[in-house]
């Protein structure tokens, strides 16, 4: 499935892969946003190396319009509504900058939270005694 | 399900037929089964390939559906003119657990979202010993709404506490 356009000289395609790829960029770059929620086989293909850039997204493109779902995960300590309104806006911006779609949904759906990971204490460093008085 | 995990259940399932299906021929007296395993015996059929990769697909389905947890689709949802905001059932437990997490004298904590609209919990409680319960609970009432109404923007309308018990010293020692 394909989002298709036809121009003067010949048509435009753009994959619905694409569309996915440029929702989950938009996604990450918001502060507050600590990933993308995807499936096992979404885990398993990045296990195997594969870099799953639209992991968590799922979009639906139309001829002219289209409409994203993105599942996140939330950092800790982050107002949610304030990171889905930030999310929604700037994937609303990149698909419609990047690609002329009229972009009519985005859904945020939140998954679950991060939550840092606390500093492992270093030991405390001894300093070596002299050996000689 | 995804559309790989379909098609992976479609091979295994069409692949144990298979083998059902010669495994009965040769209960009504044919000789399918045991031709074949003599074609693998003789080594013209690599058939020992054959079940190591039936092994690893029944191997990845049984992944597949231990990894598939029943998982709370709930969620509060908040509509904004670009659509839908939802905040999964897990998440609020996830922060409610961390809003708690943060009050002195409790022990254990389990978290039910009895209601999405309105947000209504029922928190079960075991606490330290020597703490004044009542004002231990309104604190944790009170945490979790304000903590919730700061993160989601909801506040929980019904939070319910449920002291189940205190904890021993021998517990605590533990």
């Amino acid at each position: 499935m394909a989002d298709e356009q036809r121009t003067s000289l010949g048509e435009l395609k753009i994959a619905n892969e694409v569309v996915g790829i440029i929702a989950g960029l938009a996604a990450t770059e918001i502060e507050g946003v600590a990933g993308m929620s995807g499936g096992l086989a979404g885990g398993i293909a990045e296990m195997l190396g594969r870099k799953n850039l639209s992991k968590g997204v799922k979009v639906e493109v139309g001829e002219h319009e289209a409409a994203v779902d993105l599942f996140i995960i939330v950092n800790y300590g982050t107002p949610i509504p304030e990171v889905a309104r930030n999310i929604q806006n700037n994937v609303k911006q990149a698909i419609e900058g990047m690609t002329g779609l009229n972009v009519v949904e985005v859904n945020v759906h939140v998954l679950g939270v991060h939550f840092p990971q606390p500093a492992p204490e270093e030991p405390p460093q001894e300093t070596p005694q002299p050996r000689v008085k | 399900m995804t559309t790989l995990d379909r098609l992976i259940l479609l091979v295994v399932a069409i692949v144990l037929l298979v083998i059902s299906a010669f495994v009965a021929m040769t209960l009504f007296g044919s000789s399918a089964l045991i031709d074949w395993l003599l074609i693998v015996q003789s080594g013209k059929f690599d058939g020992i390939l054959l079940i190591v990769i039936l092994l690893l697909l029944v191997g990845y389905l049984a992944l597949m559906l231990a990894n598939e947890r029943k998982v709370d689709e709930r969620a509060v949802v908040q509509q904004t003119p670009l659509g839908d905001v939802r905040i999964t059932v897990p998440t609020i437990s996830e922060l409610v657990n961390k809003a708690v997490q943060g009050i002195e004298g409790i022990k254990e904590l389990s978290i039910t979202v009895t209601e999405i609209e309105p947000l209504s919990l029922r928190l079960e409680l075991q606490l330290l010993p020597d703490r004044p319960i009542p004002q231990l609970t309104e604190m944790v009432q009170a945490s979790v709404s304000d903590y919730l109404q700061q993160t989601i923007g909801v506040g929980a309308s019904v939070i319910n506490v449920v002291v189940k018990g205190v904890a021993s010293q021998q517990q605590i020692r533990m």
